[in-house]
């Protein structure tokens, strides 16, 4: 949410060159390992974003994604697999499902801080345990298997490189979407909540259905991610689907920056790649990227993406105007503030 | 369910219930001083219960020795670990959650360490016991067990007694209650936030050997407890040092009791199910429940 | 005439302590309402019970003739009630405009939806929105400021920007906590002109404040409340001259004396 301190056309070649260089990408680099693994960035970056709009936002904080990823992944696969319905649809229905599941978050809603936090990281767990458990319909940890190829009316997309456009194009829909939402009615009473909710309530929006709207968007979207999940991996395993996956989407918002909608797309990719380019480090690996973590929690709030903006400003030469220089209380506080002393 | 079969549970339900409020004891002592979700706190528990065991592998330990080593090893590591990285990052005021999510990198960064320490492989604590068994009328119980509950409740009275009666357990509660009172009346923060996490991270280790003694010790063992320690904390309300141990102790009867009830594999969800349902009657918890005219 | 806004009897306690004790008080469609009363005296709290921010624990409240008892904040803004707060509550990374359009809130439909397809609707409904802040912006003296982060505005700008956003809506009810708070003669005199000048639109005032020279220039009537409870009320001759208000204020007869013995 913080406001670039870019002109507009620069933002917008910004855009276009990333975009560009994402088309052109698996026609430079075909080698399949990297074709998969940035498809698998870009699908964690559609459910970083729909955090982003929780956390970054709204201000609430959801340790519970993984379970609209879970829920969505394995519908859509049931759907395609058992019942061989076309994959537009099953993608839809992934994306219906999450969305109907979080609605039994609303009551949850009424939590403030860590405890909304604690209460949507159980309910990752209980989702989990059920995609374990119900081996009837999930295979439970044997895994489900054969999940086609997406396709897109007649057109099956056969291979990494159509999947990757695929996961690409579903990145771009959400980014534009919700750059579209911000600005608008809905996005500023989303932003007003997480600022003052008081204000909000006297200024007339009701709390209580807006973050419940928030929740169900931020679902359905995750939803979306898990589908596209489910046809890249072609097997789906529940382990894939813990707590600690939501965890790792949080870590994707917070390193990326919390209230930029570029930087859960950096953090995505960071969280997702960085892990792969540290293998050269064999069992020093994790450590290191442990302590990375720790060191990218150095940048303030402004978090990888607002690093790069302040790089790209030096290297431009653009003087940030002088009010929007100092950003005072980051509403990262207002989400983590514990307000367990009172309400 | 027979009357014995429900001394055993009970009393097993207890002793991993003890280890929770351990657990969760520091980390309500952490949100509580500093707003930090401490999500390292497992592995605070992981080192105490490996400090303890490497230790015994060194000299041949009394129990009772091995969980003064864990509980030593934690606290020092615990403080080291505020002292060293978290207080960085707070100079340089960084937004809380920016430390939260630090503290999940010092899981990863921890965890990892412990595995290229120690192995992957489990290690057993020694059989510390003569006697195999205790019984209590016809039930029997491992004497493990009851030396868990034992201790445990030691050190939380020994905590108690120390937050009370010490200078610097009150200084603890005064810092906790109000920071910017506390500075004026000449207590150092930063001292005391090294107390705090020390203190957790003396709970955490002796829970880590207590909890090793029971099971075994293996680089990865603290995640799980402290995810459930924390949802115990919470259960009995951030904050609040009688909500963790009673949460804590809650959270392991019902985890226990339900493990034979519903089916083992969703045991889990019975402590996550009952915390969203007490959250939702009691948005701050137990302890909420208690505290009049708010 | 029957009144714009009736409290009857309402109380709020809390816990054990009772801030509103039975308050009633009716005011008349077009006043401005002052309500004054030592620290403590619960105008806040009544402002809230008001606005909706708390519910009361017993006692009912008529808005327009209509029970609205225990309404929440966003239906009883939904109804026209709008407030400022005593500590600011302004929406300080957003822009100025933003934190006035979100004033707006009540006057649009757009969801989700709408806004994803941007419909022909939704564009005008935003447009209008847009243009009706400026407006307001332009009332308050604001407008040069309109894209500034609220953070960025100097303490009596940023007064002025809570009023504006509250007004923007055309409330019917303007609840004004301790506007004049901070601000030097020169701006709390140019607040009681913008006051007056909102009341000449048709929006009925109750104002709390401790600037007496604000109350007694802008309030045609007064209501007095300590400890809770309602002390006094009348116009703003009539609570000057009251012995028990100035009592209320300045503690027992003889506390100047004893003040001086001190000195």
């Amino acid at each position: 949410m913080f406001k670039s301190e870019f002109p507009s056309a620069y933002l917008w070649t910004a855009r276009i060159v990333v975009l560009v260089i994402f088309i052109v990408l698996p026609f430079v680099y075909p080698q399949k390992y990297v074709v998969h693994i940035v498809s698998l960035a870009m699908i964690f970056a559609i459910a970083a974003l729909a955090l982003q709009l929780l956390l970054g936002f709204t201000g609430l904080l959801s340790i519970g994604q993984a379970a609209f990823l879970g829920i969505g992944a394995y519908t859509s696969a049931i759907v395609t697999a058992t019942y061989k319905v076309p994959f537009e649809i099953a993608f839809i229905t992934a994306g219906m499902l999450a969305g109907i599941a979080s609605l039994a978050l609303v009551p949850i809603t009424r939590l403030r801080g860590v405890y909304l936090g604690v209460a949507t990281l159980g309910f990752s767990i209980i989702v989990h345990l059920v995609l374990l458990n119900e081996e009837w319909l999930t295979g439970g940890s044997f895994g489900l298997l054969n999940i086609p190829s997406p396709s897109l009316g007649p057109w099956i997309l056969k291979g990494e490189t159509a999947n990757y456009l695929l996961c690409l194009a579903v990145l771009v829909a959400t980014f534009t979407t919700l750059h579209r939402l911000l600005p608008s009615r809905f996005g500023r009473a989303l932003q007003a909540i997480m600022l003052d909710e008081d204000a909000a309530r006297a200024s007339g929006i009701n709390v209580t259905y807006y973050e419940s709207q928030a929740f169900v968007v931020a679902a359905v979207i995750t939803g979306f991610a898990g589908s596209l999940f489910a046809h890249h991996a072609h097997y789906l395993n529940p382990n894939d689907f813990t707590f600690w996956k939501s965890i790792e989407v949080l870590l994707m918002v917070a390193v990326g920056g919390i209230g930029s909608l570029a930087g859960a797309i950096v953090g995505a990719f960071v969280i997702t790649l960085l892990p792969e380019y540290l293998r050269v480090l064999d069992e020093y690996r994790m450590v290191i990227f442990g302590a990375m973590l720790i060191a990218f929690m150095g940048l303030g709030h402004r978090g990888l993406a607002g690093l790069s903006a302040a790089i790209a400003m030096r290297l431009l030469r653009l003087r940030p105007q002088s009010d929007m220089a100092s950003s005072p209380t980051p509403q990262a506080d207002a989400v983590a503030a514990p307000r367990w002393s009172r309400r | 369910m027979s009357g014995s079969q429900f001394i055993e549970l009970f009393v097993g339900g207890l002793a991993i219930g003890c280890i929770y409020s351990l657990i969760a004891l520091g980390f309500t002592m952490i949100i509580r001083a500093t707003g930090v979700l401490h999500f390292a706190q497992g592995e605070v528990v992981m080192l105490g219960a490996m400090f303890g065991v490497t230790a015994h592998h060194l000299l041949p330990l009394p129990f009772i020795a091995l969980l003064v080593v864990g509980m030593v090893f934690g606290g020092l590591a615990a403080v080291a670990i505020e002292l060293g990285v978290y207080r960085t990052l707070r100079v340089r005021r960084v937004p809380l959650m920016n430390i939260i999510i630090a503290t999940v990198g010092m899981s990863i960064l921890l965890q990892n360490t412990g595995q290229l320490v120690w192995g992957s492989e489990p290690i057993a604590y020694p059989k510390l016991f003569a006697t195999d068994v205790y019984s209590i009328g016809s039930a029997r119980v491992a004497p493990q067990l009851v030396w868990i509950i034992v201790l445990g409740i030691l050190v939380m009275v020994l905590l108690q007694l120390f937050l009370a009666f010490t200078r610097t357990g009150r200084a603890m509660q005064a810092a906790a209650q109000s920071p910017e009172t506390a500075q004026l009346m000449g207590i150092n923060l930063t001292r005391i936030t090294a107390y705090t996490y020390g203190i957790g991270g003396v709970l955490g280790g002796g829970a880590g050997v207590l909890l090793g003694s029971l099971f075994y010790a293996s680089f990865s063992m603290g995640f799980l407890p402290a995810i459930k320690a924390f949802v115990a904390a919470t259960l009995g309300g951030l904050g609040s040092i009688g909500g963790a141990m009673a949460g804590g102790i809650l959270f392991g009867l019902i985890e226990t009791f339900a493990a034979i009830s519903i089916s083992t594999s969703y045991k889990d969800a019975v402590g996550m199910i009952l915390l969203i349902l007490i959250l939702l009657a009691w948005p701050e918890g137990l302890a909420g429940l208690f505290r009049q005219g708010r | 005439m029957t009144a714009l806004l009736a409290l009857d009897r309402l109380t709020r306690r809390f816990g054990g302590v009772t801030a509103v004790d039975s308050v009633s008080m009716n005011v008349e469609g077009g006043e401005i309402r002052g309500l004054i009363g030592p620290n403590g005296a619960g105008k806040t709290t009544t402002l809230n019970l008001i606005s909706g921010l708390t519910a009361p624990t017993s006692g009912r409240m008529t808005l327009v003739e209509q029970d609205v008892t225990g309404e929440p904040a966003h239906r009883l803004a939904q109804r026209g009630v709008r407030r400022t707060f005593q500590n600011l509550k302004l929406f300080t990374e957003l822009t100025v405009l933003q934190n006035v359009m979100i004033g707006l809130h009540t006057n649009g439909k757009s969801g989700v939806f709408a806004a994803i397809l941007a419909t022909g609707k939704q564009r005008r409904e935003e447009e209008m929105m847009h243009r009706d802040s400026l407006t307001v912006l332009e009332t308050v003296g604001l407008v040069d400021q309109a894209d500034r982060p609220a953070s960025a505005l100097a303490y009596g700008h940023r007064r002025l920007l809570e009023i504006a956003r509250a007004i923007v809506a055309r409330p019917t009810l303007l609840l004004l906590d301790e506007p004049a708070a901070g601000l030097n003669p020169t701006e709390a005199e140019a607040l009681v002109a913008l006051i007056r000048r909102i009341n000449a639109q048709g929006v009925t005032v109750v104002l709390v404040e401790h600037h007496m020279d604000v109350i007694m220039a802008a309030c045609s009537r007064i209501t007095v409340l300590n400890y809770g409870q309602k002390l006094a009320e009348g116009t703003p001759a009539e609570i000057r001259a009251n012995e028990s208000v100035i009592e209320a204020y300045l503690g027992r007869a003889g506390f100047e004396e004893r003040i001086v013995a001190y000195a």
